[in-house]
């Protein structure tokens, strides 16, 4: 017993490497964020203290909350679709052979293999004013001016997802897999049909995949910064867009902090929501 | 409740042969058992009947009606798989009722059918437990209640207690075969255990590389195997190969393994090669000292099992084969104890000689 303990312990020394980075990359810029946050900025001059003003301004100033919903927004709409694209494909990953499920995996996953500006150019060759698409329809005399199929959220939306679609497919993959085909079968087997099957069988045992990938892309839409640049143009404005803008135009360190610490607590908050629907779904 | 026949029914994987061909019928209320060794089509069978596997060809009717094409659903067929497969994120109640709810059957009668069932299998008071936390055999018993519950036509079962302690396979065998007497209800069962096979089966359908070797009650199997495949895979068995050397009438002389024995059989032709079964609880062995009937044969005690109820010995017959005997153990009987080396001698009644033809 005394020797299992003692592994137990020793095993800890494992962590040593990760932590340092941990620390480096992740606690000290957290610290000084918050410690920025309570700053104040006056002429060009960061004092530091405890000072309330950038929170002030954040939540009073009537345009960033106002974006700050709107990136919410926008992150919520990027998240469904992902999981309305993804679960159909994690579905079948699941019930194709190995070697369909290597080729669907490299599709889903192939956005993240070739270079932000080159598949933000692709797009707008795509679906710009005089992109393929609109090009096509009306040639086909299907509409006469072109859509406005970007530089507005469809565009965001739109692109964001195709990016992230593979951190919602494969929490998914691996939750539905980890499903044992038998219980399936055991309610065809008890006269369940497919669509009966399919609600209360393996999308309820399927949850923890569905919060994975939800989180995880909310988180990362959240944050997101380029693809939105590109794609909504100055249409569409998010809260990564107005930190960007505080810290190189204005240099204003402390009210981007604040902004950055405002992302991290809604980041924060769907983290919650998200364990405590499990938990209630469990029970 | 139902009767079942398996016509030419045949799986292929490609060009390989699952389940080759076969051909069963089996009676109302029935119990059948598929037994054979892994890989011999047992499952492959099975999931047919449930509809899971469409057969590559051949017939399967249940109840008068011709199932291939119907989907699973809509068979009646219940089922019991080995890993139980019950739904984790239901309560037992839950799980028995899925199958009523599915029927959209009103709530109370549901109430009603489910208590009843988990007063058959003794679950009341585990009814609002999660399947994490129930034992082994409470589960099973949970997978038994859900398959019946829906008052199926076909019981189909596989491997239902491998998971399962000897004890409780053996309590689980026996409460199985109660209710399913009780239920009266067609009963497919899968098992690669021949005991589970010996002590519940009305019938015993014994399968390899796909095809039916022989089908029959327990004991015309064991008694009577109609290949030396089938004797060696059911119980213990002596097969030697031997060749008839005399003939008058019925009675039969052959020849194996430098031994000569008269037996009687009807079938034999002078010449013939055949195989002899002898089941070692058949063979006699006596001390050496006790006066000898001239047609006992001499040997002595190669090794020794202590297996409780029986001892099994291994005999080296003089100028014959090792021949495995198992005698009985009981102190109230003729009880004998041999040593090793001692030797002895063997009685083997023609009776005792089984000639696979
Ligand atoms: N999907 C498949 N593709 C190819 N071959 C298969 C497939 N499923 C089963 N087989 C083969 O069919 C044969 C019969 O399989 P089956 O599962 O029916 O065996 P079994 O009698 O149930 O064996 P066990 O006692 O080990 O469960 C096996 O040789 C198996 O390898
Ligand atoms: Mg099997």
């Amino acid at each position: 017993m005394e020797k299992i303990d003692n592994n137990k312990i020793s095993s800890w020394w494992l962590l040593v490497p990760t932590s340092f980075l941990y620390i480096i990359t992740f606690f000290i810029p957290l610290i000084t964020l918050l410690v920025m946050s309570f700053s104040r900025f006056e002429s060009s001059v960061t004092t530091v203290g405890f000072y309330l003003d950038n929170y002030e301004k954040i939540l009073t100033d009537g345009i960033t909350l106002k974006i700050f919903f709107q990136t919410v927004e926008l992150s919520l709409m990027i998240t469904l679709f992902c999981l309305l694209l993804g679960y159909p494909v994690a579905m079948l990953m699941r019930r194709v052979g190995p070697k369909a499920r290597l080729w669907i995996l490299l599709l889903v996953v192939s956005p993240l293999l070739t270079s932000i500006i080159v598949r933000n150019v692709a797009w707008v060759l795509i679906l710009g004013r005089s992109g393929m698409i609109n090009d096509l329809l009306i040639s086909w005399g299907l509409i006469s001016k072109p859509l406005p199929l970007m530089y507005n959220a469809f565009g965001v939306v739109l692109a964001v997802v195709h990016v992230y679609l593979s951190f919602m497919v494969l929490p998914l993959f691996a939750a539905l897999s980890s499903i044992n085909n038998s219980l399936e079968e055991a309610a065809a087997s008890l006269g369940a049909k497919p669509l009966s099957i399919f609600f209360n069988v393996t999308l309820p045992l399927s949850l923890p995949g569905i919060m994975a990938g939800c989180t995880l892309v909310f988180i990362l839409s959240m944050g997101v910064y380029l693809t939105p640049v590109i794609m909504g143009g100055n249409f569409v404005v998010t809260l990564p867009m107005l930190i960007e803008d505080a810290v190189r135009n204005r240099y204003n360190w402390p009210e981007a902090s604040a902004m950055a610490l405002l992302l991290l607590v809604a980041i924060g908050i769907m983290i919650v929501i998200s364990s405590s629907i499990q938990k209630w779904v469990k029970s | 409740m139902s009767n079942i026949q398996l016509k030419n029914l045949t799986k292929k994987y490609g060009s390989f042969n699952a389940v080759d061909s076969i051909n069963l019928s089996i009676k109302n209320g029935e119990f059948v058992t598929l037994l054979g060794p892994s890989g011999c089509g047992k499952t492959t069978t099975l999931r047919m009947v449930a509809g899971f596997i469409k057969p590559t060809s051949g017939d399967l009717i249940i109840g008068g009606s011709n199932m291939v094409g119907v989907p699973p659903q809509n068979r009646k067929v219940g089922l019991v798989f080995q890993n139980y497969a019950l739904f984790p994120h239901m309560s037992v109640r839950k799980n028995v009722a899925f199958g009523l709810k599915m029927k959209k059957m009103q709530q109370s009668l549901i109430a009603e059918k489910v208590n009843k069932i988990l007063e058959t299998v003794q679950l009341q008071e585990l009814s609002e437990r999660m399947p994490s936390e129930l034992s082994g055999g409470q589960q099973q018993r949970v997978a038994l209640a859900r398959a019946l519950v829906i008052e199926p036509e076909v019981l189909l079962l596989d491997e239902p207690f491998g998971a399962l302690d000897k004890n409780l396979r053996d309590h689980m065998r026996i409460e199985l075969r109660d209710l399913q007497r009780k239920l009266n209800i067609s009963t497919i069962f899968v098992t690669h255990d021949q005991d589970e096979a010996l002590s519940m089966s009305d019938r015993i359908v014994v399968m390899e590389n796909g095809k039916i070797c022989q089908i029959g009650s327990p004991s015309e199997i064991y008694e009577n195997p109609a290949s030396v495949f089938v004797a060696g895979f059911l119980g213990l068995s002596n097969i030697f190969s031997a060749v008839c050397t005399k003939i008058i009438r019925a009675k039969k002389t052959i020849e194996f393994e430098g031994l000569t024995i008269e037996i009687e059989s009807e079938k034999l032709n002078k010449s013939d090669k055949i195989s002899i079964m002898i089941r070692p609880e058949n063979i006699q062995i006596y001390k050496k000292k006790n006066d000898s009937k001239k047609e006992d044969f001499l040997g002595f005690i190669k090794s020794k099992i202590y297996l409780g109820s029986t001892i099994q010995y291994q005999v080296k017959i003089k100028d014959g084969p090792v021949i495995l005997i198992n005698a009985n153990n009981s102190k109230i009987l003729n009880y004998q104890d041999f040593d090793t080396n001692e030797e002895v001698r063997v009685h083997l009644s023609k009776n005792a000689i089984y000639p696979i033809i």
